[in-house]
């Protein structure tokens, strides 16, 4: 960073790259906050929103499907996986029907 | 100029990526029906210490909101009071509570806790299957990704609870036998 900074000081030409690379530390900086705070920011993004609509409205908001406990295979969602070559290639499977 | 312009539109690709928005999950509807039901609900005047006092939503058991419910009251007052959340590890935390939601981690003591809180001034929410039955006042349900609301307002009543209209109307009323 030292390093960095010094060479784009010294370097005029450089000197833009000195803002770019304050924008990715700072970048560096936000993505690694941590999990904590990302979690409240979600919420924050998710609720929100919520709390413009009316009870009547909330009634009426479609949720991603989460169950409270364990319910009969035939009652769940489904699930899919994509299965890429890689992983199937040590059985030596070539194609799926 | 131009390097910085670039790095910027990196950051709010990966910015706006972590916190993009996805349909919502039953819990965080249910956590801004909890915080509405401190609007839609009047509790008797006994039912606080003075005029400042805060409404109180207590969450009895294991909290399934993930930090929804403290969202959705954050900075929120209603009639003036403050709405503020509690986590209780048993019934006897909850003097003071106005609004008692009971997770479903408490199933198997059910029926002790509403019998212990009867005729106490608490409105009572869980989303379990026989909460009605028990004399729960409202349930949470999920009806096609819906999430729907059985209330039950003869328990209400009893409590001294007065439900507005416009909770009623958002809900099917349900007789005791149906929830």
């Amino acid at each position: 960073m030292k390093e960095l900074m010094t060479l784009s000081t010294s370097t005029p030409g450089l000197e833009p790259t000195r803002g770019a690379l304050r924008a990715v530390f700072a970048v560096g900086a936000l993505a690694a906050t941590s999990p904590a705070l990302h979690a409240q920011q979600l919420a924050a993004n998710q609720v929100n929103p919520l709390k413009q609509l009316s009870i009547a409205q909330l009634t009426n908001v479609m949720v991603t499907s989460v169950t409270r406990g364990p319910e009969p295979l035939s009652r769940s969602a489904a699930a899919g996986a994509v299965v890429m070559s890689g992983p199937l290639q040590p059985h030596r499977v070539r194609w799926i029907r | 100029m131009r390097a910085t312009a670039m790095a910027l539109l990196i950051a709010a690709g990966l910015l706006g990526g972590r916190s993009a928005l996805a349909a919502p999950t039953a819990q965080q509807v249910e956590a801004v029906f909890l915080f509405y039901f401190s609007q839609f609900v009047d509790w008797p005047p006994g039912a606080f210490a003075d005029q400042s006092s805060p409404i109180v939503i207590g969450v009895l058991g294991d909290d399934p909101f993930d930090g929804s419910l403290d969202q959705a009251v954050a900075g929120e007052r209603v009639n003036g009071r403050p709405v503020v959340v509690r986590r209780l590890k048993s019934l006897a935390e909850a003097t003071g509570c106005h609004i008692l939601y009971i997770s479903s981690s408490e199933s198997a003591q059910l029926a002790q806790i509403m019998s212990a809180l009867k005729g106490r001034n608490v409105l009572t929410v869980s989303d379990l299957g026989d909460f009605v039955q028990s004399g729960g006042m409202i349930r949470f349900v999920l009806v096609d990704q819906h999430v729907r609301l059985v209330i039950n307002p003869q328990a209400a009543q009893a409590a001294g609870l007065k439900l507005s209209s416009k909770l009623l109307r958002a809900a099917g009323s349900a007789a005791p036998g149906e929830g």
